[in-house]
């Protein structure tokens, strides 16, 4: 079947070189930090944590996200979501795969991978991520493959993928809980230790995860014809608005407790996001983009009103597409970057991690392989779509 | 009426404040020896600030030249087991010094250090040592964030090149793991004293088993207002300090 990722156009191939270039970019960023030590990059006493832990929240909220269509799909026989089922196992594979590599890309001692999973302390929350990642990278993977290729067959899914998403529930929900209880054994840094961290990534990796699945199935309807998955889209709309505004309904809450306790961390972290702090706390070269925070909360509130429009949602187009991929984009930010690099600054002052060239290379490299990885297994269910019609 | 029993209150408040006000603390070495999951020994430093001179490095030294801890200039990636700060700044404002003073790993009863390990590659001995295994650590630096006082220190580059007086005595480590304060568990093995403790000529610093209640630290603790560094985080700290 993954032949069918190797035959495409022209635009495919243009689309598949640019991620390969990236992602041997950070190859290259990889090469180097391994050879100069964590000292090449931006990390620091300081800024002991930077880009790479900084995506570990919110894939993990990614990758949980998948069980809202597989679990209704596979064990409670909704069939109306039978055509984004793959899709979101492959999204929760992908994000699963992309934790694994950022997690070995930020270790000091990378030999010692193994340590990750014969060495496990149970009673420290970490210890689970590696482990937890890895069974659900496997579950996911099968669980997508295998509805592909019975859809292929024309046959009905075999009986052991129930028994596959019912093993992928109590998985795919310790992700995000123990994403947030590894942040919470860190007991000087305000943002990490709320309560509401575990539901907050759950939700806002819900409304990425469903953004991005409506992108997905815009993206496919485009080549498989205007009635395709007509109310599939609109459905992931409605899913897609209903998670942003809890997301948004959450930030209120940390952010208003926050203020209202006056409680010193959270509050320094809340505004070096979304005040002028960041101006200055950045290097300089940094600067230009201490705006990035406070457009991104506002993209991600006017995506959730837009989808809120039913007709919006009904029309399902390309600005429902690109509603759900900005609400993505913002839900990155929330959960990523803005939880672990402003979370961890201090109000005594100090460092702000900002990237240097190895660590920024590396992640745009890990996020391109992510990306090759999903549209190859994307071009297959495309193909398996049209042979189906074939038929 | 009402302001009587505000008052009262008040009042009440005031004296429970006062019986167990967390910053200065008289500590019982019987307390520590019948406390169920203390048994055995365990390890604890006293620390007299009113006897460390300003300016004086001696136990900073020794510490450094006993253990081969590198010394790097950039601030950004020093790696230290024993450093002096500002004595505000590291007991809060109830320490009138503003004179620097001796920090190291605190040794902590219930160590945030520990749970945040994905490896079990620090741990905490039955002495009450936190000891780091440095063939098992993968460098992940959870335990840096997780200490609230900042006392690990991560091996940026190759500390190797760095080690200013290097020894024969004790292991080097690697670029990749991180270090921090032992107790100096390999000379306690030898029946030595720490190497900081040892070596300071002002007799500022004095080791010995908190559960012993002949011990020089238990005496002190017994006779003397102590304070420990952020005792609200509920880490119990191994390292008291005389102000
Ligand atoms: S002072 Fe820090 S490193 Fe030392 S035991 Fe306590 S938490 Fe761990
Ligand atoms: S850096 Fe080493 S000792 Fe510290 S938490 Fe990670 S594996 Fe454990």
């Amino acid at each position: 079947m993954f032949e069918k990722a190797l035959k495409g156009n022209a635009a495919y191939w243009t689309w598949i070189t640019f991620l390969a270039v990236l992602a041997g970019a950070g190859i290259h960023g990889y090469r180097i930090q391994s050879e100069e030590g964590l000292a090449s990059t931006g990390m620091g006493v300081g800024a002991v944590w930077g880009i790479y832990n900084a995506q570990l929240p919110f894939l993990a909220g990614l990758a949980a996200s998948a069980l809202f269509i597989l679990v209704p799909e596979r064990l409670m026989k909704r069939s109306e979501l039978s055509a984004a089922a793959p899709l979101s196992a492959f999204l929760a594979a992908v994000a699963a795969a992309m934790s694994l590599l950022f997690i070995a890309a930020g270790l000091g001692m990378p030999s010692r991978i193994p340590g990750l999973f014969m060495n496990m302390s149970p009673s420290a929350p970490a210890s689970w991520h590696a482990p937890a990642l890895m069974a659900y990278l496997v579950l996911s993977l099968s669980a997508g493959w295998a509805l592909l290729a019975s859809r292929k067959k024309g046959t009905t899914p075999p009986r052991w993928l129930r028994a596959v998403v019912m093993l992928a529930v109590p998985v795919g929900f310790a992700l995000p809980v123990i994403a947030a209880f590894m942040l919470a054994v860190m007991p000087t840094y305000g943002l990490w230790t709320s309560a509401m961290l575990a539901p907050r990534i759950l939700v806002s990796g819900l409304a990425a995860g469903m953004g991005l699945l409506m992108f997905m199935v815009v993206a496919m309807r485009r080549s498989a014809g205007p009635d395709e998955g007509k109310e599939l889209v609109e459905r992931l709309a409605g899913y897609t608005a209903l998670a942003g505004l809890a997301s948004l309904f959450f930030i209120g809450l940390d952010a208003g407790t926050a203020f209202l306790g006056n409680l010193p961390s959270e509050t320094y972290a809340l505004r070096l996001l979304y005040s002028d702090m960041a101006r200055e706390a950045l290097p300089a070269a940094y600067a230009p983009f201490s705006l990035l925070p406070s457009v991104l909360l506002v993209a991600g509130a006017v995506s959730v009103a837009l989808l809120l429009l039913p007709v919006v949602r009904r029309t399902g187009g390309m600005l429902a597409a690109a509603a759900g991929l900005l609400i993505a984009i913002s839900a990155w930010f929330d959960r990523g970057p803005g939880l672990i690099l402003a979370g961890q600054a201090s109000p005594d002052g100090g460092t702000v991690y900002a990237p240097a060239m190895p660590d920024m290379l590396v992640t745009i490299g890990i996020w391109a392989g992510g990306a090759l990885l999903l549209t190859a297994l994307l071009k297959v269910t495309i193909s398996v779509r049209r042979s189906r019609e074939a038929l | 009426m009402r302001k009587a029993g505000l008052g009262l209150i008040a009042g009440l408040g005031a004296a429970s404040g006062i019986l167990s006000n967390p910053l200065f603390e008289r500590v019982s070495a019987s307390a520590w020896a019948s406390s169920p999951k203390q048994p055995g020994r365990r390890w604890g430093m006293v620390i007299d600030t009113r006897r460390c001179p300003e300016g004086c490095t001696t136990c900073l030294d020794a510490c450094r030249r006993s253990h081969n801890v590198p010394t790097f200039s950039d601030p950004r990636r020093q790696v230290e087991w024993i450093h002096k700060e500002d004595g505000r700044a590291l007991l809060g404002t109830a320490c009138a010094t503003k004179q620097a003073i001796p920090a190291l790993c605190n040794h902590c009863a219930e160590p945030s250090c520990v749970r945040a390990c994905p490896t079990d590659s620090i741990f905490r001995r039955k002495d009450g040592i936190v000891a780091i295994d440095y063939h098992r650590c993968i460098g992940c630096r959870s335990c840096m964030l997780a200490c609230p006082y900042g006392e690990v220190s991560f091996n940026w580059s190759d500390p190797r090149p760095a080690i200013k007086e290097p020894t024969p005595e004790y292991p080097t480590r690697e670029q990749g793991v991180v270090e921090k304060c032992s107790f100096c568990s390999d000379r306690l093995k030898k029946g030595l004293e720490p190497s900081c403790s040892s070596q300071c000529p002002e007799g500022a610093m004095t080791f010995g088993d908190l559960n012993d209640p002949k011990s020089a630290v238990s005496r002190l603790l017994g006779s003397n207002e102590t304070m420990r560094r952020k005792p609200e985080l509920g880490t119990e700290p191994s390292v008291f300090y005389i102000i």
